[in-house]
């Protein structure tokens, strides 16, 4: 059976791109990373992708496929939400590769959404294009996410006592990271009292809680290990040790209590997959739409106890230098919100020794842990040397 | 671009007629005895199809707030800001998203006491607020 592997990342400048399209700027990003990976457009049999955010897409594997002047085996949309979507490109790419169905996949997500968002629309979130709140959200002036990470953020203070500085610690640490990355949106560094500072959006939910609009995409390419063999290409792979997912619901009005979430089922499959527990990580990237997300992620993985997230973050054990550091291109907060694409774009870069200053000594094993919706759907990737 | 109205269909109506007239309903289900809201056309525990309307007490307790600051539903929001989204539990078990309403909405504290109180949005249109409780 082909041992699936990935050969290829592409990332292109992330912030304001004004005129770019979202079509545009997924096609780049395919392009980079398979001439990252040293392949050939001919290599490419498979195309997976996730629609934008900000603009209604419909068919956009096969657009997009197009686009780049590919005739794939294989061109989907897949729309889970946040970071499941793109884990679950990369699990169909797995799968794609590991039954024969195609050679080399690629997937990609990528928007336009720092430009292209309508006038008078706020939030991170599709606005015009996102529907099923009509009746027992948005009639009572929920809208967008920020208001539903805000009531899952005050149950979870109210549930464990967690404290405003606690959550700064996870935007102050994010800053720190993106000032490494020279392709981050943000990089100027926060201090605690100009977190405290910052105006509410939503209460508890201040502004510096709150992650980028971003233009900008990225894209992997998996391949087999034979196959990348054969051809001798030049990057180091990066093996997909195991995936895990889970489901519990859509809409804030359905939220589960903050112990009830799928964050940790899904981390917990993936490491039974891949036979690794918490303490064999040397790093992990988590989908941090808001600062709580970072919180329940390192709970999610296991790195410390239910309800002692913020404790965790607040000692600093999120940052680098510390034995598992979290989010080290500076994440949704401080580097760009590509939907947890370059989440998985920097753990393939730490694994390849290739990330500057930024780099974890020794990084061998990296989780790419994320949610999507409010804590709605979660899913875990361990990645680690080939 | 105005603040919307609840999209009703055939399977909400009966909640939403009820409102208007001042009463807060849920569903439930006759087969396994479950409440739950929003009304669907089966039960989300069981899937029976056997559903019966209940009154509830309109009573319940916060189980978590938000004050918003940001229209971030759009400029029809603004002369509401800032105001208070709550999720109640009502004292059936059940919860439910809401806003809540009165002269100490700024300053509520998960648990607090709340009852429900109807406003009128359009013609036979209620929303079903909450009120901190005297
Ligand atoms: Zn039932």
């Amino acid at each position: 059976m082909p041992e699936p592997v990935i050969v290829g990342i592409g990332e292109t400048r992330v912030g304001e791109l004004p005129g770019s399209t979202s079509v545009e700027l997924q096609a780049e990003a395919v392009r980079l990373a398979v001439q990252d990976a040293g392949l050939e457009k001919g290599d490419l049999d498979g195309l997976l992708t996730c629609p934008p955010y900000s603009t209604a897409h419909s068919m956009l594997g096969l657009q997009v496929s197009e686009y780049l002047g590919l005739r794939p085996r294989v061109a989907a949309t897949i729309d889970v939400g946040g970071t499941p979507s793109i884990l679950t490109m990369l699990e169909t790419a797995v799968s794609l590769v590991r039954d024969h169905r195609c050679t080399a996949v690629v997937c990609v997500f990528g928007e336009n959404q720092r430009t292209s968002r309508p006038r008078g629309v706020r939030g991170t979130v599709r606005a015009a294009t996102v529907r099923g709140g009509e009746a027992w959200e948005e009639p009572f002036g929920v809208s967008g996410m920020a208001i539903a990470y805000a009531l899952l953020m005050r149950r979870y203070m109210y549930r464990y006592g967690a404290t405003r500085e606690q959550f700064g610690a996870v935007a102050i640490a994010a800053r720190k990271h993106a000032l490494l990355n020279p392709n981050a949106q943000l990089r100027a560094p926060l201090s605690m009292d100009e977190y405290l500072a910052s105006p509410m959006v939503a209460s508890p939910i201040c502004r510096r809680d709150c992650s980028l609009v971003s233009d900008g995409a990225g894209a992997v390419v998996v391949t087999s290990r034979a196959y990348a063999t054969g051809r001798a290409l030049a990057r180091r792979a990066v093996a997909v040790l195991g995936h895990g997912s889970r489901v519990s619901h859509r809409s804030i009005n359905q939220l589960p209590d903050v112990d009830e979430l799928p964050l940790a089922s899904a981390a917990a499959e993936a490491y039974a997959r891949a036979g690794l527990s918490a303490r064999d990580l040397h790093f992990a990237q988590i989908h941090d739409a808001f600062t709580i997300s970072t919180l329940l992620g390192v709970e999610g993985l296991g790195l410390c106890a239910v309800g002692e997230g913020g404790r965790y973050a607040a000692e600093g054990l999120i940052e680098l230098g510390s034995p598992v550091p979290i989010n080290t291109h500076g994440g949704h907060l401080a580097q760009a919100h590509i939907g947890g694409m370059l989440h998985v774009v920097e753990t393939v870069r730490q694994l390849r020794g290739e990330a500057g200053a930024r780099q974890v000594p020794g990084a061998r094993v990296g989780a790419v842990l994320g949610n999507g919706g409010v804590e709605s759907a979660a899913s875990c990737t361990l990645l680690g040397e080939a | 671009m105005d603040k919307p109205l609840p999209v009703i269909t055939p399977t909400t109506e009966p909640f939403w007629r009820a409102c208007a007239e001042g009463r807060l309903l849920l569903r439930r289900c006759q087969t396994c005895g479950s409440l739950f809201h929003y009304p669907r056309q089966a039960c989300p525990s069981c899937w029976s199809e056997a559903l019966e309307w209940r009154e509830s007490s309109g009573r319940g307790a916060i189980w978590s707030f938000s004050q918003v600051h940001v229209a971030l539903g759009g400029d029809a929001w603004k002369d509401e800001l800032p105001y208070t989204v709550v999720i109640v539990e009502l004292d059936e078990g059940v919860r439910m998203l809401s806003r809540l309403v009165g002269s100490a909405a700024d300053e509520p504290a998960v648990g607090d006491r709340v009852q429900v109180e109807f406003f009128r949005q359009a013609e036979g249109v209620c929303l079903p607020y909450f009120r901190l409780e005297r």
